[in-house]
């Protein structure tokens, strides 16, 4: 289980924010057309849960 | 050249494909399960049918089969993140899953390593109930406080998930999906899938993250006018 935590590209985590804008995708390289969806979409990676794109604080 | 019209009807009766790959312990995967539920159900009888299929993807690999200790000392001692930090993200996640219709109790909840979880939705995807015993699981690692990474239990949830027990506890005990959970996660690493859940859609769009069910009603809108454009 992850806990949900802010990070940017680079990982540094911050207190959870709402973010405008669209969310960007939690995948790089990938074969697929990525859908921007809604902003504040969480995805987890390893240990923590976070909005893709968003800045850390 | 116009394809002939067997074709055309290949495609607008063979079911939209969703992969999905998500982890069992990870819970906005649970809420996003939610969601696209409500987005297809939003369609109503507009509703394309849907073919989906969960993949593998182990969020931490290092997690022991069996903690003595609460979620929040998992992430607070054993991860060193702020315990009031995290006391206050999990009550953000139990307030968005309950909007969900889910109630997530993370005092109940029983962390531990979900590879062999993951081998038994391999298995029961091989016995066309992967489905059903996804939200088994999902239900009862959240939900319900149940141990999700020991071979007893499991074999108790594959049961009420419709699956045959003694065949079940030979598929984890011989640890023949083994090899499947990992090819799933390797493939989310070629593809380039750092976080879950994400969501494919007939191998063509992905979509990351718990997305709201409009946003996937929206996806199946148009997947669905692509494919009637094609057979047009």
């Amino acid at each position: 289980m992850s806990v949900e935590i802010e990070a940017d590209a680079a990982g540094a985590t911050s207190v959870e924010t709402s973010t405008p804008g669209a969310a960007a995708p939690a995948a790089s390289s990938s074969p697929f057309t990525l859908l921007p969806g809604a902003a504040g979409a969480m995805v987890c990676e390893g240990d923590v849960c976070y909005i893709p794109g968003a800045a850390a604080e | 050249m116009p394809a002939p019209p067997d074709a055309f009807a290949s495609i607008v009766s063979t079911p939209i494909k969703i992969d999905i790959w998500s982890d069992i312990a990870c819970p906005w995967c649970y809420i996003g399960k939610r969601h696209l539920e409500a987005g297809i159900a939003s369609l109503g009888e507009d509703a394309p049918d849907v073919e989906i299929e969960y993949h593998s993807f182990e969020l931490a690999p290092d997690t022991p089969v069996d903690f003595e200790g609460s979620e929040i000392d998992f992430l607070a001692k054993h991860k060193g993140l702020p315990a009031d930090r995290v006391q206050q993200m999990l009550q953000h996640v139990t307030g968005v899953a309950a909007n969900a219709g889910l109630d997530y109790d993370f005092d109940a909840l029983k962390h531990t390593k979900t590879l062999k979880a993951h081998e038994l939705l391999h298995f029961a995807k091989s016995q066309g109930r992967q489905l059903e015993l996804s939200e088994v699981l999902f239900k009862a690692y959240f939900t319900d406080g149940r141990h999700v990474g020991r071979v007893d239990e499991l074999v108790e949830l594959a049961v009420e998930a419709g699956l045959d027990g003694d065949v079940a506890r030979e598929a984890l005990e011989s640890g023949r999906y083994a090899a499947d959970v990992q090819a799933d996660i390797a493939q989310a690493g070629a593809y380039g899938i750092n976080g879950v859940p994400f969501f494919v859609f007939e191998g063509k769009y992905g979509v990351s993250g718990a997305q709201p069910a409009e946003v996937f009603g929206q996806v199946l809108t148009q997947v669905s006018g692509e494919r009637d454009g094609a057979a047009a």
